[in-house]
């Protein structure tokens, strides 16, 4: 097994029963044991700073996240559980070309936030999905479905043309750079996140192979998702929005400047559109922008790949989508937004 | 314990976090309230997984010896190679829970967060009736009508407001403070601040405290379209400190829905 996929990065070659491997039950007891008589210490000595509306941002976050992953892990667990590889060879297309549209529109079913795209994503994978719609399929889930298009259609009234713009845009990003990935991203990746799946608890088939592909995946992308909360949190609390709102007339620069808000705020899809249409400094453009970068790649997310397939992966994929995402929104919003 | 023991472990301690938060109501801090059931629903989840066998805590005849050092299977062998140490982390929120007490956003939090509401689709609805000598409304309603209603439908209403106490910013004059209401969407990430500047009140009022105003706007002329207006002044007869509002939050911008 490659080390490059280990999150912690620092020693993952580590021979069983390592005592520096191994966290103890009881510590996690004794953890929470004090915890609870500390309980409010800390309230007081937090309160007047920034920290507060950190705290309050950062477990906002985590607690917002984690009902849309439980979902995603408990998919996860059934595609571990209920669907081979010979079954996925049969059903989809074989082509390319074919694959990844239909994966972007299969992703328009699903109605998660981002956070359950990501393990979901992970897991047809190692199911021998072509990494090319397992990618397309990631994209597409949070930014397109149902549920996040009605959302905007509330928070622009009298706008559809956002709403149609958001969706192709989306469309269109999910689909270039599964394409695009295709062709240059480095497939070696796959073949490791796939062992990697594959070898933990829970390949199995029944109850064992689903709880065990879950729980994994809770714990992988969970944690990952805890780091980027916490990045998040940070982000919005030490950059002021108002260094972003000082470029809003420039038209290049308001586009670059919505697509890294999307990025820092780590805001999730149900809710950007809110948060775009409260952003009238911006033209439409660079919402649309906003819209379709953030579903796609923002720190929160960059942070879960990197968990799920590794951080070379996400070292590369990020910036890809980035700029794929900024110019399908842009020629998106030359057509639609007129 | 076995790892598989303490990790089950975790997710039962962060199952119970998420029960807790919404049995208690503490969730609305962080989360809309229709968010609030889900939130308790994937607690329950989480404890279900945490507990329940197969892998759970109460799994019969699984104890100590699967997870470690055995590898009974081949896949099992190299378990926890593979099971990263970052799921550790799903620890940190609990304990940010337990340690520092829930709260909403502040007045620490409003920092160019600012917002004035759009005009929205069209037409602005009649306003509601008073209630003891002023029309209750949200903060959203009040500062939607002051700043962009051409019919000017505010002027000599007494309305009462509710929020909480953030400071007066330049340009505010007279202002001592700014009444403050969040506005949220999702969680509480996405958070915008609702504001009204409030003239008359002589009394010092503590920072994050919060009142009930009465009183009427002043006028001034309708901006539909500017993006980035000042927000709307309230000439306040009327002030009552209250207790902090349940939930905390305002959860749209358009009030005529």
């Amino acid at each position: 097994m490659r080390s490059t996929l280990e999150p912690g990065g620092a020693a993952p070659e580590v021979a069983p029963g390592e005592p520096l491997r191994r966290v103890d039950g009881r510590l996690v007891v004794l953890l929470i044991v004090i915890a609870l008589g500390a309980r409010g210490m800390l309230g007081g000595a937090l309160n007047p700073v920034a920290l507060r509306t950190w705290t309050t941002v950062f477990v906002a976050i985590v607690v917002q996240a984690l009902p849309f992953l439980v979902l995603g892990v408990l998919v996860s667990g059934a595609i571990t559980a209920l669907v081979s590889p010979a079954l996925l060879q049969r059903v989809l297309p074989r082509s390319t070309l074919l694959a990844v549209p239909s994966a972007a529109l299969a992703g328009t079913a699903l109605p998660g936030c981002e956070c359950a795209s990501v393990p979901i994503a992970g897991r047809l994978c190692a199911r021998g999905v072509q990494p090319a719609a397992a990618v397309t399929f990631m994209l597409a889930a949070p930014a397109v479905n149902p549920v996040v298009l009605v959302a905007t259609a509330v928070a622009f009234p009298g706008q559809p043309q956002m709403v149609l713009g958001r969706f192709l845009g989306s469309l269109l990003t999910s689909m270039v750079v599964g394409l695009v990935w295709s062709r240059v991203g480095d497939q070696g990746w796959v073949t490791r996140a796939r062992q990697r799946l594959a070898s933990t608890a829970g390949d199995g088939r029944g109850w064992v192979g689903f709880a065990g592909a879950a729980r994994h995946d809770l714990w992988d992308a969970g944690g990952w998702l805890v780091v980027g909360a916490a990045a998040a949190a940070t982000l919005q609390v030490v950059v002021p929005r108002s260094l972003v709102l000082a470029v809003a007339d420039h038209p290049v620069l308001s586009v670059l400047a919505m697509a890294g808000l999307a990025v820092l705020l780590a805001i999730c899809s149900e809710a950007d559109a809110f948060v775009a249409a409260s952003l009238r400094e911006f033209s439409l453009t660079a919402r649309l922008v906003f819209l379709v970068v953030g579903p796609a790649v923002d720190v929160k997310l960059i942070a879960m790949q990197a968990g799920v397939f590794g951080r070379r992966f996400a070292a590369r994929f990020a910036p890809l989508t980035f700029a794929v995402a900024v110019v399908c929104a842009v020629a998106v919003a030359g057509v639609v937004l007129r | 314990m076995s790892q598989e023991q303490t990790r089950s472990l975790l997710l039962v301690v962060l199952g119970a976090m998420a029960v807790w938060l919404w049995r208690s109501g503490q969730a609305l801090n962080y989360v809309r309230p229709g968010l609030v059931p889900l939130v308790g629903a994937a607690g329950l989840v989480l404890l279900a997984g945490g507990l329940l066998p197969p892998l759970g805590l109460l799994s019969p005849g699984r104890s100590g010896h699967r997870s470690d050092s055995s590898g009974d299977q081949d896949g099992h062998q190299h378990q926890h190679n593979h099971w990263g140490r970052v799921g550790w982390l799903l620890l940190v929120p609990v304990l940010v829970v337990i340690l520092i007490q829930p709260a909403a956003l502040g007045s620490y939090a409003v920092s160019s967060r600012t917002v004035v509401p759009g005009s929205g689709a069209s037409d602005y609805p009649p306003l509601d009736a008073p209630v003891r000598g002023a029309v209750p409304m949200p903060m959203a309603e009040f500062v939607t009508r002051a700043v962009r209603d051409p019919g000017q439908s505010l002027t000599g209403v007494r309305v009462r407001l509710t929020g909480f106490v953030a400071p007066a910013e330049d340009g505010d004059k007279d202002g001592r403070y700014r009444l403050t209401r969040f506005v949220i969407f999702c969680c509480a990430a996405d958070a915008e601040a609702l504001q009204a500047v409030i003239r008359g009140d002589a009394t010092p009022r503590a920072r994050d405290q919060w009142l009930e105003v009465e009183g009427t706007w002043q006028p001034r002329p309708a901006a539909p379209d500017d993006p980035n207006p000042q927000p709307p002044v309230l000439n306040a007869d009327v002030v009552r400190p209250i207790a902090p509002q349940r939930p905390p939050y305002e959860y749209s911008m358009q009030f005529s829905g």
